[in-house]
């Protein structure tokens, strides 16, 4: 490194930017976090040797648009390698490729239609809710596994909130829980086109965990 | 990751950026702002890398067994020793020759269709 200071834009970016890495999580920032700040300053040096301050200006428009698409993804791809993991080492599971699709659909399966037999027989709405929920689920968990290694973004994240809605099927139900949480499908809409456009999966798992509390919560009033 | 028994077809179709982060390693290794430039430069500036999407790539690349570290340095006194250096593993090369000749079999495909014919009369 050279003895001359930097200008102003740039020694400010750098702090920033190093600043801004602490939202990345803690591995991911050990690992990537210097290699990231030193090609951000990079950038900058090109950026600002090119356009002065504009072309800061400019690179920090982009970079920030780096930062929102990525920090999510970094976060939810941690969690799945710190949880899934470690239960894949400690269940001795590996991706099981067509047949863990095949077991993650008939799962699903299973789910509605315990729930319809149970309600059927007269049984608890709110029990065959549970069952089928935690069916689901299940299934959501084996989809992670079989898709995982692929890093499949849409695929497992779309079942997944499909696995979530799919005990909406018996009517009764469907037809009261949108009543009472009518903003519910706008909110699916809205983090479907986020997951499709940016392949981001965090906005559907967001989406799938509130909705999957919400539908239980229902089930007790 | 267990991609020793993977074939490389599984692997595709690739994301853009993975696709250009191979094809900037194809011709030996580079560090994170050279495949940053390279990328740019070969698509006329359309893939811009930010950091998060470079490294964050980088390392699913590398869990995936597509490119590695590498230890050594074209010459340590042009170049800053912090810097990473990252080539193609082979199984890496396979998989992008496996996508490019996916990309060559629709580019026949659109041929025959005389779409590219089209393309090159817009301008």
């Amino acid at each position: 490194m050279s003895g001359v200071p930097l200008p102003k834009a740039l020694s400010l970016s750098d702090k920033l930017y190093r600043r801004l890495l602490a939202i990345y999580p803690a591995e991911h920032r050990r690992e990537y976090g210097p290699l990231m700040a030193q090609l951000f300053r990079d950038q900058c040096r090109d950026a600002y040797g090119q356009e002065k301050t504009v072309g800061v200006v400019k690179l920090w428009l982009r970079v920030l648009g780096d930062l929102g698409a990525t920090v999510g993804s970094e976060h939810v791809a941690e969690f799945r390698r710190s949880f899934m993991g470690k239960l894949s080492e400690k269940l001795d599971l590996k991706p099981q490729g067509a047949r863990g699709m095949w077991a993650a659909i008939l799962l699903v399966a299973a789910g509605v239609v315990a729930k319809i037999i149970i309600v059927q027989a007269g049984g608890s709405v709110m029990v065959a809710t549970v069952i089928a929920i935690a069916v689901n689920l299940l299934a959501a968990v084996i989809l992670e596994f079989t898709l995982h290694t692929r890093g499949a973004t849409i695929a497992a994240s779309s079942i997944l909130i499909g696995s979530i809605l799919l005990p909406l099927l018996w009517v009764e139900d469907a037809a009261s829980w949108l009543r009472e949480n009518p903003i519910n499908a706008g909110i699916v809409v809205i983090a479907s086109l986020i997951t499709w456009r940016t392949g981001a999966r965090w906005p559907l798992f967001a989406v799938a965990i509130v909705l999957g509390a919400m539908q239980i919560v229902v089930s007790f009033i | 990751m267990t991609t020793k028994t993977l074939e490389p077809e599984t692997m595709l179709p690739l994301t853009p950026a993975v696709l250009h982060i191979l094809l900037a390693l194809a011709d030996g290794e580079s560090n994170g702002y050279a495949i940053m430039q390279t990328v740019a430069n070969n698509t006329n500036g359309q893939i811009r890398m930010g950091p998060g999407t470079l490294y964050g790539t980088i390392k699913r690349m590398i869990a995936a067994d597509l490119i590695e570290e590498s230890d050594e340095r074209p010459d340590p006194r042009l170049d800053d020793e912090r810097r990473r250096y990252y080539r193609l593993t082979p199984f890496g090369r396979k998989v992008l020759a496996a996508e490019v000749k996916r990309l060559s079999n629709v580019v026949s495909l659109a041929r025959a269709k005389q779409l590219l014919n089209e393309f090159a009369a817009r301008g």
